[in-house]
């Protein structure tokens, strides 16, 4: 995304704030966060603290977005409509929230 | 949380900020960090891009936008100030740096937009780089709408764009706008720039038409932002803004729905822009307040010849004549003679003109996309397929337009089926 024109950069702004909003008119949104960019990296039980940014790791995690879904099948075809997904660098990962059986 | 609103930024937000913002952060930082200011401002961008729709956005976006740049250039500053030993007390100063006020006219946003547009033309750069870095700078252009906009590939642009900032950077130039002779002379090459700036948008085509498009508005606004400045407005400032006018109000009527370009006898004139002529028209007079008369004057004056006839056949080719007349004596230009010529074959008959033609052409024997069309004008008029067609013909590999090139292939099909027809008969 480096390379974007401010007019690109606005583009999509728009189009994730439309995206947003209608999951959340079609009562799909539960909430959602973008996450900074910089933080902390613990590892080796809590020895080694290492700052963000994460260079070593290949995925940034960018925020995160919980939505409620009927099942699988439902949550893939709103994940699908994502914008971030016109741009062939990033990923999104789709999850249950874990529940009692 | 998610507060996704209804609310959105103006159109162009992102666009008019960056060249705001880098304008009046360049004008602290100075224009050795170029650089580092369009990174944080890149930066800054990408964060809203992530952020506001989420958070919404900010009550104050410019001003937002402004401190988060403003304060990713100190950081960047601070890092650079433990690698190198970087003035302590410069980087205490830079941190008072107040943001403008929230108006696109603020005095402080429009002298440093107009120091910035004297370093994007200075004279340590090259002429395609100057076009490139105000497209950029000024303009808030990406590369790829650059080179889109230029007909070069991003990686030339990205290219020619660095090493500009590195020249820069080398040449420690002053933002100070200069006095007197000194910025008569520099105000020669803005002119020209904003000349080309508007030009290389004027050459559109369909589908890249809205990048071109604001290309002329963006020249066009930094025109006007040259003569609101008392120390810098002139009547040729004033004439260079009435004829951009002038040709922006044909911007409609001279596309056709199959992406070709129009002639001025094809155009349909009711889609030429009122409002645009009249205030075409009002700077022109604007700019005859004195009897100095530059090439912007008379060409401005040949363009409101154009708008001021009703239609094709009304056109004054006489006065237009006289125009480029007293062109040629300021500028004796090849493109001015050719262009010329279209004028003589109104008023004295094509075959004279083919004359003159001929004339130029063995002064000047190198083909060119306008001498060759200007043949295939006059072949037209003097209704001889064959040789216009063989005009059209060397015309087509001189032209680097997709609209430009379909329009004479267009032409060249019809010749050859009349022919075709002709044959069979």
């Amino acid at each position: 995304m480096k390379g974007l024109a401010p007019q690109e950069m606005q583009a999509h702004m728009e189009k994730w704030s439309a995206w947003l909003a209608e999951l959340r008119s079609d009562g799909h949104l539960e909430t959602g966060m973008p996450l900074d960019r910089n933080g902390k990296v613990l590892r080796d039980g809590g020895a080694v603290v290492t700052d963000g940014p994460f260079t070593e790791i290949k995925e940034v995690v960018g925020g995160f977005i919980v939505i409620n879904a009927v099942d699988y099948e439902a949550a893939l075809a709103l994940a699908q409509t994502c914008p971030g997904l016109e741009f062939k660098s990033f990923v999104l990962e789709l999850r249950q929230v874990q529940t009692l059986p | 949380m998610v507060h996704p609103e209804s609310r959105k930024v103006v159109d162009n937000f992102f666009r008019q900020e960056y060249s705001k913002i880098a304008a009046v952060l360049v004008s602290y930082f100075g224009a050795g960090r170029i650089e580092l200011v369009e990174d944080a401002l890149q930066d800054s961008m990408l964060k809203a891009m992530r952020l506001w729709p989420y958070s919404g956005i900010p009550a104050k976006p410019s001003h937002w936008m402004f401190v988060a740049t403003k304060n990713r250039v100190l950081d960047k500053l601070r890092r650079e100030a433990r690698e190198t030993a970087f003035a302590a007390g410069e980087l205490a100063a830079l941190q008072t740096i107040e943001p403008p006020k929230d108006v696109l006219l603020d005095a402080e946003i429009r002298d440093s937009q107009l120091g910035m547009i004297f370093v994007c033309c200075h004279p340590a750069l090259s002429p395609e780089s100057r076009i490139m870095l105000s497209l950029k700078l000024l303009c808030g252009l990406g590369v790829t709408e650059i080179a889109r906009g230029l007909f070069k590939s991003e990686e030339a642009v990205a290219r020619a764009i660095s090493r500009a900032k590195v020249r820069l950077r080398h040449a420690a130039l002053s933002l100070e706008l200069p006095q007197g002779a000194e910025l008569r002379l520099r105000m020669q090459t803005v002119q020209t720039i904003l000349y080309l700036l508007f030009n290389e948008g004027y050459q559109a085509s369909r589908g890249e038409t809205i990048v071109k498009h604001d290309i002329c508005f963006e020249a066009m606004r930094l025109c006007k932002l040259l003569f609101s400045h008392p120390a810098i407005a002139s009547n040729e400032l004033r004439a260079l803004f009435a004829l951009m006018c002038l040709q922006a109000s044909r911007f409609e009527a001279r596309l056709e729905t199959a992406g070709g370009l129009l002639t001025l006898e094809q155009q349909d004139r009711r889609l030429w822009d009122a409002e645009l002529i009249s205030a075409g028209l009002y700077y022109l007079k604007e700019a005859t307040s004195t009897p100095a008369v530059s090439v912007y004057h008379l060409q401005a004056a040949i363009a409101s010849e154009h708008c001021l006839a009703a239609d094709f056949a009304a056109t004054n080719w006489r006065k237009i004549l006289f125009y480029y007349d007293s062109l040629l004596e300021l500028s004796p230009s090849l493109a001015i003679r050719l262009n010329r010529i279209i004028a003589v074959c109104h008023v004295e008959g094509a075959s004279s003109a083919l004359q003159e033609w001929r004339s130029i052409k063995r002064a000047n024997p190198q083909a060119s996309y306008l001498s060759e069309a200007a043949a295939a004008y006059l072949y037209k008029k003097l209704d001889e397929p064959q040789e216009e067609l063989k005009y059209l013909q060397s015309a087509l590999p001189l032209v680097h337009n997709n609209a430009e090139t379909r329009f004479l292939l267009q032409r060249c099909r019809q010749l050859q089926q009349n022919q075709a027809a002709k044959a069979a008969l």
